[in-house]
């Protein structure tokens, strides 16, 4: 069987000629195609000292996609902190009381999940505290057709 | 009725195969890239800059941006290019180099706080595209 597929060239030039950067298309490569948009909602709770925790979620491909992360947003009782940001994310502010409020995210993918591996801690003088607030969080993972490890020429 | 355009990995039958195994599948939207390009952060110890990129699409898109830092644990421009947002802390020294976007802007900008008088420029990169945040 011939070679065949689909080539599409940026404008002005020639797609029998074009090279690679000059093409916006070519099935030959794999293409990053959004499956689906998870969002992950959690709150990590006033009164404790180093809350952490994982958000999951089963994607179901049977493969490990690969993903693109975001820090959409981040509320304390006081303040609102807009994203979005790109994961992971590690942040440092301030709190209503004085002290330093820091919050790591991680994302994993998996063959079955993919994953939010949290810390929201907060220091006093750089000793660890309780939380002064709950602290409200919101992700939104970006899930794409493209097994991770596949190797193209 | 259903329609578009299907290119599998070599070897596996277009007909059959999974997501993973494909080139392609127009059932889904692909990443497109609608602006790419370089600029600079020009900063004084203790100051900030920002560059405003414009891209009018009506809601937020999605970004990468990649660039140059300060770093505070070693006093100096790092020349690499790493992920922005980055931030470091230590002591009373500070640096952050962070992007905002929006409908219409995607405005990038750096800071440092180290405590000395040094200047740097700071390059970055970014990749806006088509594609809803």
């Amino acid at each position: 069987m011939g070679d065949f597929g689909l080539k599409i060239s940026q404008v002005g030039e020639d797609v029998n000629t074009s090279s690679l950067s000059e093409t916006s298309f070519d099935s030959r490569y794999a293409s990053f195609m959004l499956l689906e948009k998870k969002t992950f909602s959690w709150t990590a709770d006033k009164g404790v000292t180093g809350d952490s925790g994982t958000e999951s979620y089963s994607h179901g491909l049977g493969y490990t996609p690969f993903c693109i992360g975001f820090l959409d947003s981040f509320n304390t009782q006081s303040t609102n902190y807009p994203g979005p940001y790109l994961l992971p994310h590690d942040e440092s502010v301030p709190t209503r009381g004085g002290t330093d409020l820091y919050i790591t995210i991680d994302p994993y993918s998996k063959e079955s999940s993919i994953e939010l591996e949290w810390t929201v801690s907060e220091y006093n003088a750089g000793s660890p505290v309780p939380l002064t607030d709950d602290v409200d969080i919101e992700c939104t993972m970006h899930i794409y057709a493209y097994k991770l490890g596949y190797e193209t020429d | 009725m259903a329609y578009g355009i299907k290119v599998s990995k070599p070897g596996n039958s277009v007909f059959t195969a999974g997501t993973g195994d494909l080139f392609l599948d127009t059932t889904y939207p692909i990443l497109k890239v609608k602006a790419s390009g370089t600029g600079s952060l020009s900063i004084t110890d203790g100051g900030s800059d920002s560059d405003t990129i414009s891209h009018n699409l009506g809601y937020v898109p999605k970004v990468f941006i990649y660039g140059q830092v300060f770093s505070v644990f070693s006093g100096d421009k790092n020349d690499n290019y790493v992920r922005y947002p980055y931030y470091e802390e230590s002591a009373a020294t500070t640096s952050a180099f962070e992007y905002t976007v929006d409908d219409s802007d995607l405005v990038i900008s750096g800071g440092y706080d180290y405590g000395g008088s040094s200047s740097n420029t700071f390059s970055y990169f970014y990749y806006l595209f088509y594609d809803e945040y």
